[in-house]
């Protein structure tokens, strides 16, 4: 199963149109300029990579890349139990 | 309808609330006082009080009809009395606690006002870089500095205002407060706002200093509250303002049938009745959609982060072009202020706002994009019969389950597949619904495939080319569901999908028999 942290990270990368080695994960997405609107696409493409459902203001709550892969961790974990 | 009755005859000169009082009152740029009178005496503020408060509201399709027999007398009584106060009611249905609730639902039934102050002049539609900042203070909050451009905020008792609780950027960083005016509280009114339409609307502004606040809902809750509670208004209020194309469509029609040049009466022109015929259509087009997307916050909530930008952004353009070919057809009369048809003019200038009122056109589009590709890929490839989209009781209404986002859960587009099954479209309905279904099934190719990264406000204009496309395919999905789901009557003949000779027929008669052009047909004053 992908590491959810790597997966998050590149596709971040992508939607900032950056490298991704340049992100730190502990920042909150909206220091690099990432939008409202665009959190919330990130969250169904998270739903659909995982086949979670999520709350659609998750990535507003869990604004980091750290953050987020902690919590979307215990919920396929959860999942998976 | 008894609110009509109340307004009485629009063309009667001695009649308070009729034509000649309404541009008087206009020319003043006051709002009208006796047109205000009528509204008190209906309780018009009922309409936006849900019923389990003590008002009139469990139904968002008979709100908008009242409404659209307010728009259709006077657009400045419509959002002035009216919609500013609705505005500020679905925040505090969707945000408020149950006393908070409580309490504003009493002062609207006792006739009062509630602002709602969200717009800075440096913002614009983007909420999410609003100023105005909420510090904490003993039992609450704090506001300082200003909310300009707003509906009654100088005679409104109370305000909603959308402050800055978190000076970072960021969706979590504004919250919902509840202000209300009283005495030395620290605001200054700011002075009013000219406009060349709706001239006289009260718009003011305030500059708040330590002025104290109550939050609705937790801190950081406000970007949220409002993008939800917001898409009811983001519906209603452009589905309203047909009332407003309905009252021009009959003065041109009165107007051209009086006219007389080149040795015939005007109306009896083929380009005239063309024209007309199509402004009928686009009328009937616009409640169509309206009604799929007012119906769609009872029946679908979850999915109206789509349908509410969809109506606005179809609805506003309709009427407003149908407005300007009707202007056209009047020649110079549609520019006097004076004479038979002075009412045209002031019309016009007050539909305006129906592009950029409340939200811009534009601005519905970059709320749309984003989420083409998901719909594409949950719902456009798939069937559904939403039935309770187009007729039948509607299920209560529950702010609570509006949503940030749709999920790409689509069932008016996924409508279509299922519709063509029927056998009973006649040839000429069906060519039109087939090449719509390949046009959404050619639609969701491109955007199930659309680069994610590149749909954001700086998107190329043939991104934004693509809303135009589905927001068109949805205005004629719900035309050809309107007919399929109309028992009786003229909406039930298909002939109105695409017949300009039953459209005019049609229209003449309603014309001369006194009753409304859109959806309703009700009967005037």
């Amino acid at each position: 199963m992908q590491d959810v942290r790597t997966w998050l990270i590149q596709r971040v990368a992508t939607y900032l149109r950056r490298d991704a080695d340049g992100i730190d994960t502990s920042q909150p997405l909206t220091e690099y300029g990432l939008d409202s609107l665009t959190a919330l696409a990130i969250s169904t493409d998270i739903e659909d990579e995982f086949g979670l459902e999520l709350d659609p203001a998750l990535t507003w709550d869990h604004p980091s890349i750290d953050a987020l892969a902690t919590v979307l961790t215990a919920m396929i974990e959860e999942k998976a139990s | 309808m008894r609110l009509e009755k109340l307004l009485g005859d629009l063309g009667d000169p001695a009649n308070p609330t009729g034509a000649a009082a309404i541009l008087a009152a206009d020319e003043r740029g006051e709002m009208l006082a006796a047109g205000e009178a009528v509204l008190d005496e209906y309780c018009l503020n009922a309409e936006f009080v849900p019923t389990a408060l003590g008002g009139r509201l469990d139904d968002l399709e008979r709100l908008v009809e009242v409404m659209r027999t307010v728009y259709g007398r006077d657009p400045v009584l419509g959002l002035g009395y009216g919609a500013s106060s609705l505005i500020s009611g679905v925040l505090l249905w969707t945000a408020g606690s149950a006393v908070q609730k409580e309490m504003a639902a009493k002062r609207l039934l006792s006739g009062e006002r509630i602002a709602v102050a969200v717009h800075e002049l440096a913002h614009g539609n983007d909420m999410a870089g609003m100023e105005l900042a909420a510090t904490p203070a003993a039992d609450g909050w704090l506001l300082n500095g200003r909310k300009e451009v707003v509906t009654n905020i100088q005679r409104a008792q109370a305000v909603v205002v959308f402050a800055r609780t978190d000076p970072k950027p960021g969706p979590r960083s504004h919250t919902l407060m509840f202000v209300e005016r009283a005495p030395g509280d620290g605001t200054t009114d700011l002075p009013r706002f000219a406009t060349s339409g709706m001239r006289g609307l009260q718009l003011g502004g305030l500059a708040y200093d330590d002025t104290p606040a109550v939050a609705l809902g937790p801190v950081g809750s406000g970007l949220e509250q409002a993008l939800r509670a917001l898409q009811v208004t983001r519906t209603v209020l452009p589905a309203m303002a047909t009332g407003v194309l309905d009252t021009g469509l009959r003065l041109a029609i009165t107007h051209l049938s009086r006219r007389k040049l080149y040795g015939g009466t005007a109306i009896d022109l083929p380009h005239v009745r063309s024209v007309l015929a199509g402004v009928f259509a686009d009328l009937l087009r616009a409640e169509a959609i309206s009604a799929a997307g007012t119906r769609a916050l009872h029946v679908v909530p979850g999915s109206t982060a789509v349908y509410s930008s969809a109506v606005k952004f179809a609805v506003s353009k309709l009427v407003l072009d149908g407005m300007d070919r009707l202007a056209e057809l009047l020649g110079a009369h549609f520019y006097l202020r004076e004479g038979p048809v002075a009412l045209f003019q002031k019309l016009l200038r007050d539909l305006a706002p129906v592009g950029f009122g409340h939200i811009a056109r534009a601005a519905c589009q970059m709320s749309l994009l984003p989420q083409l590709p998901l719909l594409a890929r949950r719902s456009w490839r798939t069937e559904a019969e939403p039935t309770g989209l187009f007729r039948g009781e509607l299920p209560e209404l529950r702010f609570d389950r509006l949503a940030l986002h749709a999920a790409g859960q689509d069932p008016l587009a996924a409508s279509l597949v299922a519709a063509l099954q029927d056998n009973g479209i006649p040839r000429d309905v069906r060519a039109t619904a087939e090449a719509d279904l390949a046009d959404l099934t050619g639609l969701a190719e491109i955007c199930a495939r659309l680069p994610i990264a590149e749909l954001g406000v700086d998107a190329p204009s043939r991104y934004y080319d693509l809303v135009t496309r589905y927001v068109g395919l949805l205005v004629r999905i719900s035309c050809l569901q309107l007919w399929r789901h109309s028992a009786d009557g003229f909406l039930a003949d298909p002939a109105w999908l695409s017949s300009p000779d039953a459209l005019l027929a049609e229209l003449l008669d309603r014309h001369r028999d006194h009753r409304s052009f859109g959806l309703s047909g009700r009967q005037l004053a």
